[in-house]
């Protein structure tokens, strides 16, 4: 690493004050406030960015911002390490740490650059027929292989300790770049009325106008505008901002960058934020991008950009060579050779037009430079670094070489139509600038500046105007406004050629896309062998993918395939363009969600007194529900058992809240619940609860549960916990699109009632203990009854129905009173040596009774699958009546709800395995599979219920669970789901 | 006597911490002691049913599904073409609605323990919501004393503008702890102060605790 400084004694827009201590490579160097990383590079003498992605070759810095292919980085330590991050980009601060990636043992010397060596066995699609055999899945070897040989930076898997920010925001009108015409447009836009979001990914204001001299002119004119921008109260500046993406309703991704600010995560500072913005007009003053030329060994550290060249100079005061050659097709690249010229560097212009602005010529001379008109490169010489070009020249056969250190090239300029092209809007081609324009804009956007093809500032600055003015009157803004500063120069037009010529042959290799080492000869194969359609010669060849999208290369790849086609630039078409338009960390989109908060949890009103008391706790869908109390064992399988015995012996408690809770009503809610359940509710009492089930449309069942009718028109239904938002939404739905004609209101109160199930032979002892001035007796509330009764001011719901196939009641109170009603039911019922039960015994005590549950209800099966058929009324219409009768739903071979018992004493059922017959081969899906298992402390052996082909009319058959993770294979025997209790007497007692 | 318990109780004990800045630029916390109730309209009741609500209230349910329509303790929200929301500190409402919205004239049904009420409040207050609900929180678009019905984490809730640097939440109760700590861990760079505040029976008064 070379030790000099490049840095110019004066100038720039660097702070010399604040001095930036940072570390490249392991060795301590130093910058200044405004720097970007590789201005503080190329000042330390460093040109060596790093090894190309495929050949290894040595690569240096191309461009001063986002469209930089080579100079990417890995930057940070330990968790905090982010790689393939453009050096261009990245604002300098203090402590930053970076180091090069893809070689070995280092940049300068990498053994990887053997690849070059074996350019020619490494064409276009190379892997795609050189690994293809001699096996099928050949490939699947040799990709590591390839990955490692090949590729850029890698990722860590620690997990990122920085902290990622998500927000919402809204404004009337978002200018996309604040460079001259983001800013007029700006100005334009707040001035009529509007409120205006100006962004910018740059750390200042002014866009190119940041790499003019910073003591001249325009930088005066860019302060005056800028001043007049911020003067305006309408407008919020927002820089270190990206649009990454707009989509559908104007919605626009954002990325903020807060990492110069050196966020503390501790401090819930984010390193970057990521803003999906809503904006009701959008103005693109994305600007353009200068293209590279196409030569040979167009590749060489010190091979620049001209624009980028000027940046360095004149923004960051970096002197990148003492003798120069600027090679153009257009007048762009003028302006840079006289600031080179200017700076003290030997310049040499070389431009492929013979005729050229006699304006610019003059002013050539005036700065002592060398002009060659009519001539072009076509081979750069040196090999660590630029030393020199080989020059064709029209009418000259023999190539001359001229010498330099710096060799800075212009192929014209490319709107950045990124953004616009993410509407879906192709860009179209304009031959007069040589370059792809938006090919149209939505409703309520538009273009401002270069983005459009206005390359020269009055053009722009014109157009961005009417652009500003557009935007806020389509925001309902329409106040007459003042002008902002006009420049301080009069321009001329712009002027540019296509290359005429595209090199193939000319020695070296000549790179259309630098960052995926895709040449010319690539894209000749590419032609040769049919995809020439430039989404084809995309996924070919890999050009335009990669960080950089193809910022520098799509454009001179259109050109070089329309060449060859030997059709109109315009005809060869375009790629698309796709979100995000820079690379966007994983971090940044998932925000905080992440870790406990991936995703919202649910937690019952009683939660606290769960905790409290040591429950073990479980997530069941967003619920986080108690699965077992210690005091009942030191794990889930000791633990259930233990609680089954309770309620089975004696009684326990369960925490039911998340039970879905629908108050219904209405004058026609009895018609509208026999329409949704398939039995009948309408006759059914008030004081009264049924057991109902729902099918979808299809006739699957769609959930069941118990509905109360709590008065004439008033009903409480009750849902399964996974299906309760479901079923919520579908009693929505219907009533506002099938049946309008019913008039029923429908409410969630999920939320307003803490729900328990106390169970067991002892329920009704303990309930009387607990609620004494309650009347519970079995004649006051029978089976299936409820009251509706006051608890010390507090409403309590009751119902006498069972889950477990014991006495039981469930008990509703307001969620706030839920911990204390169940406390006043554990303490006071005590002596009946109550105890809490929680989700795993619950489930299980069900499979014992062989109740259906969300393991049974997966959208899949029939109401006759469950062997609830004859619920449904004959003599009612219902959801699901019409499609229950199809053909397939009635087959006698669907997989049917039927009991399994265990065979083996000494093995296990487990959920999930695969049923087959006794004596058939143990292979594919089987006949059914076991949905729900458990241990019965009842029986003395693990049960189950599952589906089996055929069902219940193979009872009595012995038939094999297989479960293949493990190889087990376990006899079982089918038998009636319902294991105990069949004729329900427990419920009686 | 039960006692009732806010699923926050827990969470409010933490009492705040410092921003990223060392300040502390909001003030969170719950409200208490608000009744909430949904009433529904029957068909062809709409203008028997607003007298109702009229007489309970002192006003009639407003026409506009965005702003709060206040009346002394009462906060009437019309939240969707047929269903409004009534809040109240007056603990007398529930029994009155009960009297006069019958079931021939339209709903009632009592949600007072399904949502938590928020107040968030403070300089960085739009800025804190901004991270939770994608609403459009300019004055324009929200002003003082409109209302939204959106989301915070997935979880439906009613978002109040209650005044300059003010908002409120009602939240549903079996996600409030989660929507508090979301809410909570948003508000970090700001800094905050926790606190409960008990909405007192007598009309559009607040007190603070």
């Amino acid at each position: 690493m070379s030790r000099v400084t490049r840095r110019l004694a004066a100038g720039g827009r660097i702070d010399r004050q604040r001095p930036i201590r940072f570390r490249f490579e392991g060795k301590p160097l130093h910058g200044y406030e405004g720097d970007s990383l590789a201005s503080a590079l190329l000042a330390n003498g460093v040109d060596l960015a790093g090894r190309s992605f495929k050949y290894h070759r040595p690569r240096g810095f191309l461009a001063a911002g986002v469209e930089e292919p080579n100079a990417l980085f890995t930057l940070g330590e330990g968790a905090r390490t982010t790689p393939n991050v453009a050096a261009t980009t990245t604002e300098l601060y203090e402590g930053l740490v970076a180091r090069r990636q893809n070689a070995w043992p280092s940049a300068e010397f990498d053994l990887g650059a053997i690849n070059s060596l074996l350019a020619p066995l490494l064409p276009a699609g190379f892997y795609y027929k050189t690994f293809m055999g001699p096996l099928r899945r050949s490939w699947m070897w040799y990709e590591p292989f390839i990955r490692r040989a090949a590729g850029l930076g890698r990722a860590r898997h620690e997990r990122d300790p920085d902290r990622y920010a998500t927000r919402h925001a809204h404004t009337d009108v978002l200018v996309v770049g604040a460079g001259p015409a983001g800013l007029a447009a700006a100005h334009a836009a707040a001035a009529a009325g509007a409120e205006v979001l100006l962004i910018d990914q740059d750390t200042a204001l002014g866009g190119t106008l940041l790499a003019a001299p910073a003591d001249g002119a325009l930088e005066v004119w860019r302060a005056e505008l800028e001043a007049a921008v911020r003067a305006l109260p309408a407008v919020t500046v927002q820089l270190r901002t990206t649009a990454l993406g707009v989509y559908d309703g104007n919605t626009v991704a954002l990325l903020e960058r807060h990492e110069h600010e050196r966020p503390d995560p501790a401090r819930g500072a984010a390193r970057e934020t990521f803003v999906t913005l809503h904006a009701a007009a959008i103005v693109y003053a994305t600007g353009a991008m200068e293209r590279p030329l196409v030569f040979g060994d167009n590749d060489r550290p010190g091979i620049m950009l001209a624009s980028a060249a000027r940046t360095y100079l004149n923004r960051y005061a970096v002197e990148l060579g003492r003798r120069a050659i600027v090679a153009t097709n257009n007048d762009g690249a003028w302006q840079a050779a006289f600031e080179l010229a200017a700076a003290g560097i030997e310049v040499t212009i070389l431009d492929q037009r013979a005729r050229v602005a006699p304006a610019l010529q003059e002013a050539a001379r005036r700065g002592g430079i060398e002009l060659r008109t009519g001539a072009s490169i076509a081979r750069a010489q040196g090999r660590r670094a630029v030393a020199g070009a080989l020059v064709a020249e029209a009418g000259r056969a023999r190539r001359r070489r001229l010498d330099c250190d710096l060799l800075c090239m212009s192929g014209g300029w490319s709107p950045a139509v990124h953004l616009t092209s993410h509407t879906g809007r192709k860009p179209r081609y304009r031959a007069d600038i040589d370059a792809f324009v938006p090919g149209g804009y939505a409703t309520g956007h538009f273009g401002a500046g270069a983005v459009g093809g206005e390359f020269t500032l009055s053009a722009a600055l014109a157009a961005a105007v009417e652009a500003g003015r557009a935007a806020a009157r389509h925001c309902g803004h329409d106040r007459p406004i003042d002008p902002a500063p006009p420049p301080p120069l009069a321009d001329q037009a712009y002027t540019a050629e296509p290359p005429r010529a595209w090199p193939r042959g000319c020695g070296g290799k000549a790179f259309v896309d630098l960052q995926n080492d895709v040449t010319t000869q690539d894209l000749a194969i590419a032609g040769e062998e049919g995809y020439v359609a430039l989404e084809h010669l995309k996924r070919y060849t890999t050009l335009g993918m990669g960080t950089d999208q193809g910022k520098t290369s799509n454009a001179n790849a259109v050109q070089i395939m329309a060449a060859l086609r030997g059709v109109a630039i315009g005809e060869a078409g375009t790629t698309t363009f796709r979100p995000p338009y820079t690379p966007v960390s994983v971090g940044a989109l998932a925000g905080r969600n992440v870790g406990e908060h991936f995703r919202p949890v649910r937690r019952s009103p009683l939660h606290d007194w769960h905790i409290e008391h040591g429950a073990a706790m479980i997530e069941a869908g967003p619920w986080l529900r108690p699965w077992y109390y210690r005091w009942a064992g030191a794990d889930a399988a000791a633990a259930y058992v233990e609680e089954m015995r309770l309620v089975r012996s004696a009684v326990g408690l369960a925490d039911i809240s998340s039970l879905g809770k629908i108050d219904v009503q209405g004058p026609d809610a009895a018609q509208f619940l026999d329409r949704v359940y398939v039995n009948r509710f309408a006759n059914l009492a008030a004081g009264k609860a049924r057991y109902g089930v729902m099918l979808n449309d299809d006739a699957t069942v769609l959930d069941d549960g118990t509905t109360a009718r709590l008065s004439e028109r008033r009903w409480f239904m009750t849902t399964t916990t996974a299906q309760a938002g479901e079923v919520m939404s579908w009693l929505e739905f219907l009533l506002q699109t099938a049946w309008q004609e019913l008039d029923v209101q429908v409410v969630s109160v999920t939320d307003a009632w803490a729900a328990m199930s106390l169970a067991g032979p002892r329920a009704r002892a303990a309930l009387a203990l607990a609620l004494p001035q309650i009347d519970v007796t079995d004649a006051a509330l029978p089976h299936m009854g409820v009251r509706e009764c006051e608890l010390d001011g507090v409403p309590l719901r009751l119902l006498r129905l069972s889950f477990s196939g014991e006495l039981a009641y469930e008990l509703y109170v307001p969620s706030g009173y839920g911990i204390a009603l169940w406390q006043r039911l554990l303490e006071r019922a005590a002596p009946l040596g109550i105890r809490p039960y929680g989700l795993e015994a619950l489930a299980s005590l069900r499979i014992e009774k062989g109740h259906v549950a969300g393991l049974e209800l997966d959208h899949r099966t029939t109401l006759d699958d469950l062997g609830l058929g004859r619920m449904a009324a004959p003599d009612k219409a219902y959801v699901g009546r019409a499609l229950r009768a199809r053909t397939g739903l009635q087959a006698p071979e669907r997989w049917s709800l039927v009991g399994l018992e265990c065979l083996e004493p000494a093995a296990r059922l487990r959920g999930g395995a695969i049923l087959f017959a006794r004596d058939e081969p143990l292979a594919g899906h089987g006949r059914g599979y076991v949905t729900s298992v458990t241990w019965s402390a009842e029986l003395g052996k693990f049960i189950a219920l599952g589906l089996y082909q055929g069902g219940l009319r193979h009872a009595g058959e012995e038939i094999v669970c297989a479960f293949p993770l493990h190889e087990e294979q376990v006899r079982a025997r089918i038998v009636p789901p319902t294991f105990l209790d069949p004729k329900g007497e427990r419920l009686h007692v | 006597m039960f006692e009732q318990r806010s699923p926050l109780a827990t969470h409010l004990a933490a009492g705040g911490r410092d921003g990223a800045g060392g300040g502390r630029g909001l003030r969170i916390g719950e409200v208490r002691g608000f009744q909430l109730l949904q009433i529904g309209v029957l068909r062809g009741s709409g203008a028997a049913l607003g007298a109702a609500i009229e007489a309970a209230c002192g006003c009639a349910p407003p026409d506009s599904a965005r702003l709060v329509s206040v009346c002394g303790a009462h906060r009437l929200y019309r939240i969707a073409a047929d269903q409004f929301w009534i809040a109240s500190a007056d603990p007398q409402l529930p029994p009155a609605l009960e009297r006069l919205v019958t079931p021939q004239l339209g709903t009632l049904t009592v949600l007072t323990h399904a949502r938590i009420r928020l107040a968030i409040e403070g300089a960085a207050a739009a800025a804190l919501l901004a991270k939770l609900v994608t609403v459009d929180l300019r004055p324009k678009a929200l002003p003082v004393g409109a209302f939204a019905q959106t989301a915070v984490h997935h979880a439906g809730v009613l978002l109040e503008h209650g005044g300059v640097q003010r908002y409120e939440l009602y939240v549903l109760h079996t996600y409030a702890a989660s929507t508090w700590d979301w809410i909570l861990d948003a508000a970090m760079p700001y800094g905050y102060d926790l606190h409960v505040a008990h909405i007192a029976q007598q009309p559009g008064v607040q007190q603070r605790s």
